[in-house]
């Protein structure tokens, strides 16, 4: 049976009068991808210090592996890795010191810094400081930090924001393969196509509240409309798009309709994004 | 329980990044060198003027002046403050604004000419030549001698005020040894802010703080970094310009004692600065205020009782009472006690600033 590796009951952070997190509850399977999106000042990252015993909740509890976070913070932080948005590592000293230093703090022996840079494509490189490296090298490290102690939980926060296609990809990659080794991983993402590709479920969290949370394609079924997209030969000779929604009794005789009395140029049917639907359930927008 | 291995291992970085800082290496041995390198071309001797003060409510004060424009002594050196009240001559020499004291009775001259034989007091410093109490017995003869015709007239009930010390006159280049260590001390605040501030900005501690490690072990680990640093650069700079000659294991509970206060100020300096400048604004500012007490060993009488509200006040005294005096656990346990005292209270000011800024 399938336990689960986060569980969030009723979570609540304020900072003064405002309230970040607002009685947030959900729970993450062992071995799965949940995607968290949102806005700036959603709540992500408030809710991702409570999860990882950064920060204490001002109501409800955050269990990891069954340990409560606040209680048991040593513990549960040994299990986890944290992959933060922005680098901060240490840039005067190298990758290798970087990694070497990490695995001290979570008391691992047997840490072999050579296999882990080569996993994230940083072998060759590991004796260079890390001031000289690129934006994508550094996320890379990040990500290589995180992994050190192979953690059960990975903790990811925009892995892949401002990389380029390649950096970004590499990234994806190794989340799938830890997701493939039984790491959970909690993923914080603006990236709509990105979560949709590699998350099991996503939670849209806006003003401190969840307001969906299901699998993308659950998400699209129930939120989202399969639409016919049109472009048509106007009167001026400008083209014009038509949009019609399927699955809906009038349907055939809507696309009778298009054939016959318009002149149509190109036709193609089209999914509800995920930003779509985050738009829809939340009124707002992701930036 | 304390996790030392990740102690260790953040001591061993904090290490490693400090002597990578270019800047921090290049000040740290450049303040050793300016130290004894000044140390070293300062005199040797000093200057023989000797001040004499004197409380003489009676005719004694008139008779003493002239017999000392008659003996030609202030072309000799010796220079009279006259003092109104005995508490004021005391205070005179304790503060070393005069080497010794002369308290004559009212009654002097009166007494000696009927056949008495009064008591005159005399104060010294505890740091006084030994010859100086000769040298006033001689003088206070002389005065017996000018006022009845009678020389050993006058009976001298003498006291040592301050640390009951037999000593040498100290060099001035000795009385700058207090003013050195704190300096070299207060060196590390820019290191130990500069680190923690670098670390508060670029994220870094969020990085560590999300590991098993906890906040206590990161105070502790940073706590030993500073008392490393600095407190092995004061005992080297004390065993260069010979400052651990005498009372030893004082000067360095007294410099561990300081190197505790410098990680204090450094944790508020590091907390309250928001960036590599303000850091080095505020450790600058730090340093002059507590480079302030020290001038006052070098200078007797510069500073005045205000600067005792500065805790580096009370390490200047105890490096000059036992480095330069040999004043032992019993004369200076109360200015170790109130500088432990600021420890303690500094450290945990520091160590609630920072950790809001580490939340």
């Amino acid at each position: 049976m399938t336990q689960n590796a986060i569980v969030a009951e009723n979570l609540v952070y304020r900072y003064g009068h405002l309230t970040a997190v607002d009685d947030i509850s959900f729970a993450v399977a062992e071995g799965e991808i949940l995607g968290f999106l949102g806005p700036n000042g959603a709540g992500k990252t408030t809710t991702v210090r409570m999860l990882t015993g950064q920060s204490r909740p001002h109501g409800g509890r955050a269990l990891l592996l069954g340990l409560d976070v606040a209680r048991e913070t040593a513990a549960v932080q040994a299990q986890i890795g944290v992959c933060f948005e922005v680098a901060n590592l240490y840039e005067q000293m190298s990758a290798i010191e970087n990694l070497a230093l990490f695995g001290k703090l979570y008391g691992v022996r047997d840490l072999d810094v050579d296999a882990l840079l080569r996993r994230v494509g940083l072998d060759g490189r590991g004796r260079d400081r890390v001031a000289g490296y690129s934006k994508g090298m550094k996320q890379r490290l990040m990500v290589a930090r995180a992994l050190a102690h192979r953690p059960r939980i990975l903790f990811l926060d925009e892995p892949t924001e401002g990389l380029d296609p390649v950096s970004a990809e590499a990234i994806r990659n190794l989340v799938l393969e830890e997701r493939a080794r039984g790491v959970t991983v909690f993923l914080t993402t603006h990236d709509m196509l990105e979560a949709d590709r590699i998350c099991d479920r996503v939670a849209f969290i806006n003003q401190g509240r969840i307001a969906a949370l299901d699998t993308p394609h659950s998400l699209k079924q129930r939120y989202g409309a399969r639409v016919i997209e049109a472009q048509v030969q106007g009167a001026g000779g400008a083209l014009e798009t038509r949009q019609i929604v399927l699955d809906k009794p009038e349907t055939p005789e809507a696309v009778q309709a298009l054939f016959s009395q318009e002149q149509v140029v190109t036709i193609h049917s089209r999914e509800a994004s995920l930003e779509d639907i985050f738009i829809r359930t939340t009124g707002r927008g992701l930036a | 329980m304390m996790h030392w291995q990740a102690i260790g291992a953040l001591i061993s970085k904090d290490l490693r990044l400090f002597f990578r800082n270019r800047f921090f290496a290049f000040i740290t041995v450049l303040s050793l060198v300016v130290f004894i390198g000044v140390y070293f071309v300062m005199p040797r001797t000093v200057d023989e003027t000797i001040s004499l003060a004197v409380y003489a409510p009676g005719a004694g004060g008139e008779a003493l002046l002239r017999l000392m424009q008659a003996e030609g002594a202030e072309a000799e050196g010796l220079i009279l403050l006259m003092m109104g009240s005995d508490d004021a001559l005391r205070q005179a020499v304790l503060d070393e604004d005069a080497v010794a004291g002369l308290a004559l009775p009212a009654d002097l001259q009166p007494a000696l000419l009927a056949g008495g034989r009064p008591t005159v007091g005399l104060y010294l410093r505890a740091d006084a030549a030994p010859e100086m109490q000769e040298m006033m017995q001689a003088l206070i003869e002389g005065l017996s001698l000018a006022l009845s015709g009678r020389a050993l007239q006058i009976e001298v009930r003498a006291e040592t005020l301050g640390p009951d010390l037999a000593g040498e006159q100290i060099p001035y280049r000795d009385r700058m040894r207090p003013l050195f260590a704190v300096m070299v001390l207060m060196m590390e605040v820019f290191g130990l802010a500069s680190l923690l501030s670098e670390e508060i900005e670029s994220g870094a501690i969020r990085a560590l703080l999300a590991t098993p490690l906890g906040v206590r072990e990161l105070f502790v680990a940073k706590g030993a970094v500073s008392l490393l640093l600095s407190l092995s650069q004061a005992v080297l700079l004390l065993w260069a310009i010979g400052g651990l000659g005498q009372q030893a294991l004082i000067l360095l509970v007294a410099l561990l004692l300081g190197a505790a206060m410098v990680t204090g100020v450094g944790f508020l300096v590091a907390a309250s600065g928001r960036d590599m400048l303000s850091v080095t604004g505020l450790a600058m500012l730090a340093l002059l205020l507590l480079s302030v007490p020290p001038f006052g060993v070098l200078f007797p009488g510069l500073v005045t009782g205000w600067a005792r509200i500065i805790p580096s006040h009370y390490l200047a005294t105890v490096v000059h009472q036992a480095g330069n005096l040999g004043a032992g656990w019993g004369q200076i346990w109360q200015p170790l006690l109130i500088l432990l005292a600021f420890d303690v209270a500094i450290g945990w000011a520091g160590v609630a600033v920072l950790k809001r800024r580490f939340a």
